[in-house]
């Protein structure tokens, strides 16, 4: 018998044994937990003549496998899209003493913004900085294994998370956090780094990121300060290729302010103004051409689960030729209705 | 020091009935000390409360105060060219880049010479897909197709330095009245930056056959550079094309050719390989080929199309990159695969492409006509090619790369007349 059969025979053989012993754990298993939101409402981007309406929801399923075990999936749909995604599916293992491992498709964790889910942000998208690092994948989605410790009041101040990740795009990183809780003050200290092997049409390059997050979390009001830099894969793959084989580094910053008027503390009505800049210079040797961002905000609670937002994104950029003078294109204005479960 | 970290106050112009603000000079040290300042005074005052918005009124007024001109974004280059603009939104972008290998599809919006679409976009390509310039291809809502088509390909060509063989070698194709994509060189723009000279290419597909009054039969694509026509050395069909006709993963047809010419005698190949193959418009394909060198489309980038009216397989060429250039394995008037040899073995057969050769040489495609081709496109695409990052550098204008070509196409089709006594 050659091995190819041998081989055959002993997966299917655990093939069997895992079914039936997953059936056994399914059986005995609680039923999924939902939670999930959905949004509806009107964008207009400054550039363009008319604003568009749109909708899209959010159902994440959680379900238990056993007392330590638990698997995760996240379905997104949109009016823009054709099709239900499958954002998010991973297993998440608690392993004692707030340790847990996850390994899947998941976040990739570097920075502050994403340590959370988007229904967890002050602002209804993410901001500037975020967005550009997602262009070239330093924060996203991807395949990853992760481990980490997390924080509670008086019990662990420390925290931190070290995450093993591939893209489909053949790119490697390995993501680590560190935070502590009231280490400046009030304040939660983090540092983030990441390196990345990105994968390149001949070859591959290293690439790095670092962040630095302060935040201060109290009931009446929520205060965010990120610095980061790094290299940009893109900008450095085009000057290894076509330029002068010199390294593109960036540098971006925000600060981000809410308050919480508390209209009936019974209902839970609340009015929360958010304010957020930021600052992105995309290319270090090219510092004066950059981008602001200013993101005046108001969110309206009409309980802990609904919310009215109303965000006005102006991002200012100039360019090499025109370091005096701003546009604002790709500036937005979204009005929002969101109601989580 | 860079300008926003550095202006003092003296130094913020006046206002000039501007319609902006940017937040400006906020964060130089001496702003940022007083800003610590007052938050200090506020506490244990009844104002403590509101400090958070206090800070931020204070760096509305600072922004306010540092005004700079915000002014209207300027009108995009088209460099002489359609202007194409494409938008998508920073995540989908993530998910672009995430999935490159997978061609994930994103949602985007799409600008062509001013008229708007909505599409879905993904990156496209075989061996360059991983390129720093990438190929598009765009799904088009059903009710609005461009162009008659519901998919559209957005082409790098990144294989050609030049950027003047993809609009080159689908006329010559055209000019030996063999069927071929539109092809049209536009300005790219991604999310306002320019990414270069693109090519919108028509892709070969059902909507293709349509326009050109055929219906889909059976389709298939030469990929991997692996598309061979003999099943010696234990060859399968799947390594080297995929099907993507009206059944897919259906290869009987394709398979049942190899078998003719790998069993019948040359002598005996008409009557039986002209039962599956349009010999004459093969013999065209190659002699165009032979002429533009397009030693790529041997065994990689073509299309054969069994036309069901016709009940025979034509060609189609595809990917015009890799062409007005000598690789010597290749560079043969005989062309180089299995099919080109097992044909012109046969003597009647190979007269006939010397009469086509012979056709194209002194009428339909002559030297000085395909360097003409070439000089009409140097002009059109001269703007685009100057400004287009990748293409620019190099340090070589498009007009130099045009006249060594066009050296080239001397040289090469003297060599061809000469081996033309090869083919009696």
């Amino acid at each position: 018998m050659n091995l190819r059969i041998l081989g055959l025979r002993f997966a299917s053989a655990m093939s069997v044994a895992l079914l039936f012993g997953s059936a056994t754990t399914l059986f005995s298993q609680k039923k999924p937990e939902l939670s999930g939101w959905i949004r509806m409402g009107m964008l207009k981007v400054h550039e363009e003549h008319e604003g568009e309406s749109f909708y899209a929801a959010k159902l994440q399923f959680e379900v238990k496998l056993d007392k330590t075990l638990e698997a995760q999936i996240d379905l997104r749909a949109a009016s823009t899209r054709h099709e239900i995604e499958l954002r998010e599916a991973y297993l998440k293992a608690d392993v004692g003493k707030g340790l847990n491992l996850d390994f899947g498709q998941h976040k990739k964790r570097f920075g502050f913004e994403y340590q959370k889910s988007k229904e967890n942000l002050r602002t209804v998208e993410r901001t500037l900085v975020y967005r550009y690092l997602e262009t070239f994948g330093f924060a996203g989605r991807e395949m990853n294994f992760r481990y980490y410790r997390t924080t509670k009041e008086r019990e662990r101040p420390s925290g931190y998370s070290i995450s093993l990740g591939y893209s489909e795009a053949h790119d490697l990183n390995v993501i680590g956090r560190w935070q502590r809780l009231r280490a400046l003050g009030s304040f939660t200290l983090a540092l983030n780094g990441l390196a990345q092997r990105d994968k390149m049409d001949n070859g591959a390059q290293m690439v790095w990121g670092l962040g630095l997050d302060l935040a201060r979390d109290t009931e009446a009001h929520h205060l965010e300060l990120e610095a980061f830099a790094g290299q940009d894969p893109f900008q450095s793959e085009f000057e290894r290729d076509f330029g002068a084989g010199r390294k593109v580094y960036f540098t971006g910053g925000k600060f981000l302010y809410s308050h919480r008027f508390v209209i009936s503390a019974a209902t839970g009505k609340v009015f929360e103004p958010v304010f957020v800049t930021s600052f992105l210079a995309k290319d270090l040797d090219q510092y004066e051409v950059n981008t602001i961002e200013l993101l005046p905000g108001v969110n309206y609670w009409f309980s802990p689960y609904a919310r009215l937002s109303l965000n006005a994104d102006f991002v200012l950029t100039n360019s090499p030729g025109n370091t005096n003078e701003r546009t604002s294109v790709g500036s937005n204005y979204v009005l929002q209705m969101e109601v989580r479960w | 020091m860079v300008r926003i970290f550095c202006e003092t106050r003296s130094e913020i112009p006046p206002l000039r009935g501007v319609r902006g603000v940017s937040f400006g000079s906020f964060l130089m040290p001496r702003y940022a000390k007083r800003i610590l300042f007052d938050i200090v005074i506020f506490k244990n005052t009844p104002l403590a409360p509101l400090k958070g918005g206090i800070l931020c009124l204070f760096i509305a007024v600072l922004s306010f105060i540092s005004c700079e001109k915000i002014v209207e974004p300027s009108a995009l280059e088209s460099y002489g060219l359609p202007k194409v603009e494409l938008q998508i939104m920073h995540d989908d972008l993530n998910t672009l880049n995430s999935h490159i290998y997978a061609r994930r599809e994103v949602p985007a919006r799409l600008e062509i010479e001013g008229v708007r679409y909505k599409v879905f976009a993904r990156y496209s390509g075989q061996t360059s897909i991983n390129r720093w310039k990438k190929s598009f291809t765009f799904t088009f809502d059903e009710a609005e197709p461009f162009r008659q088509h519901q998919q559209y390909v957005l082409s790098a060509q990144t294989g050609d330095p030049t950027a003047l063989n993809p609009t080159t070698g689908f006329w010559a194709f055209q000019q030996a009245g063999l069927m071929a994509p539109e092809i049209e060189p536009v300005a790219l723009y991604l999310n306002r930056e320019y990414l270069g000279l693109y090519f919108l290419i028509e892709p070969i597909n059902e909507d293709f056959f349509r326009k050109r009054r055929q219906s889909l039969g059976a389709l298939y694509e030469a990929v991997n550079a692996n598309a061979r026509f003999s099943f010696k050395e234990g060859y399968d069909v799947r390594l080297g094309f995929e099907s993507r006709g009206v059944r897919e993963d259906f290869f009987g047809d394709l398979e049942r050719l190899l078998v003719i010419l790998d069993e019948t005698a040359p002598e005996d190949l008409p009557g039986k390989v002209d039962r599956l193959l349009d010999v004459e418009n093969y013999l065209r394909y190659l002699a165009v080929s032979v002429l533009i060198h397009n030693w790529d489309g041997y065994f990689n980038n073509f299309r054969m199309h069994l036309d069901p009216a016709l009940g025979k397989f034509q060609f189609v060429p595809w990917d015009m990159d890799h062409i007005l250039t000598l690789h010597s394995p290749r560079s043969n008037i005989r062309g180089a695969n299995e099919l080109s040899e097992r044909l012109l073995n046969n003597a009647a057969y190979r007269a006939r492409y010397r009469a086509i050769l012979l056709e194209f040489l002194e009428v339909r495609l002559t030297v000085e006509q395909l360097n003409a081709q070439l000089d009409t496109a140097a002009q059109k695409h001269a703007r685009a090619y100057a400004a287009d990052p990748v293409l620019s550098s190099t340090g070589i204008s498009i007009f130099e790369h045009a006249e060594s070509v066009k050296a080239f196409n001397q040289n090469w089709y003297a060599q061809i007349r000469e081996d033309l006594e090869g083919l009696k």
